[in-house]
């Protein structure tokens, strides 16, 4: 399992248990990310809290989990990214696709 | 004068390798060279990316890191004997070398993201330089039209000049890449 789930409120927490989130966890993650989408979750957080590194490979399944959200009327938004991780996300302007916040609980208190 | 040293690193294409030689590259580059904390977080993607693009296509069991500090800019250049870069362009494969002599200044279109473009313009059929053209975005982004595949995006976001050449004589594949030092 890459992702440990809990609920916080109206919203559910995918806090991410790798390090090192690229080409070798990808895969699954997406997987999970479509499960708990599929169950119909509609708020997901995806916590990166002690994530060091985001490769490409890693992006890609999360901008595919983004595309799936909005068929199901769902919503991702990412928290707890290191100055690296943000710096990745800004470069690429995927910041534009995911709100970010700073941790995973105030994501999921500014809930709109 | 600038003092311009250069050091190899060799990267076993082995995904448990890959940031414990990003440390060692950044470490060696802290020692070289002084940098601010945009360049640094540009130059560990530039690494991330190229030595994810050995795991995922190199298909060799080596490959070599040259990193080269002149002052201003940091040089990471990466070299291997394994596959040739390969592009899908309007439904064809290419593969590098391409075919043929008549290449200079021909540009392909990459991929296409919703706010950015990423083309290559060709010197001749072993090499090619990667750059951006700016898409126009109008109201919000949609995000189906949102690329999922970053990794040469990435790079030459990061950098000031990307490049790839394959090398005839030694059925070398070698990217570069340059990044500037705001320091």
């Amino acid at each position: 399992m890459i992702l440990l789930t809990n609920i916080y409120k109206d919203a559910l927490i995918a806090g991410i248990q790798v390090k090192e989130a690229n080409l070798t966890v990808s895969d699954a993650f997406k997987d999970e990310m479509t499960s708990l989408l599929d169950k119909g979750n509609k708020y997901i957080i995806v916590n990166f809290e002690g994530v060091i590194y985001v490769d490409s490979s890693f992006l890609g399944a999360l901008v595919s989990s983004l595309k799936y959200a909005l068929v199901n009327q769902a919503e991702i938004v990412v928290a707890g990214l290191n100055k690296d991780v943000a710096g990745l996300f800004q470069l690429i302007r995927l910041d534009k696709a995911f709100k970010i916040y700073p941790s995973a609980t105030e994501a999921a208190e500014r809930k709109s | 004068m600038a003092n311009i040293t250069t050091q190899k690193f060799v990267f076993n294409n082995q995904a448990d390798g890959l940031y414990p030689l990003v440390t060692d590259v950044m470490s060696y580059i802290d020692q070289q060279q002084q940098t601010d904390e945009d360049t640094i977080t540009k130059l560990k993607l530039v690494l991330i990316e190229l030595l994810t693009n050995s795991l995922k296509h190199s298909g060799t069991e080596e490959t070599t890191i040259e990193i080269t500090t002149t002052g201003d800019q940091i040089i990471i250049r990466k070299t291997d004997r394994g596959n040739g870069l390969t592009i899908r362009c309007n439904g064809n494969l290419l593969e590098w070398p391409l075919p043929g002599k008549h290449h200079a200044n021909r540009v392909l279109t990459v991929y296409a993201n919703a706010d950015a473009i990423l083309k290559a313009k060709l010197t001749n059929n072993c090499s090619l330089q990667f750059f951006i053209e700016e898409a126009e975005q109008t109201g919000p982004l949609d995000i189906n039209t949102l690329t999922e595949h970053f990794g040469l995006l990435i790079i030459t976001r990061a950098s000031s000049t990307f490049a790839y050449e394959f090398d005839i004589d030694s059925c070398t594949n070698s990217f570069t890449a340059s990044v500037t030092s705001m320091v």
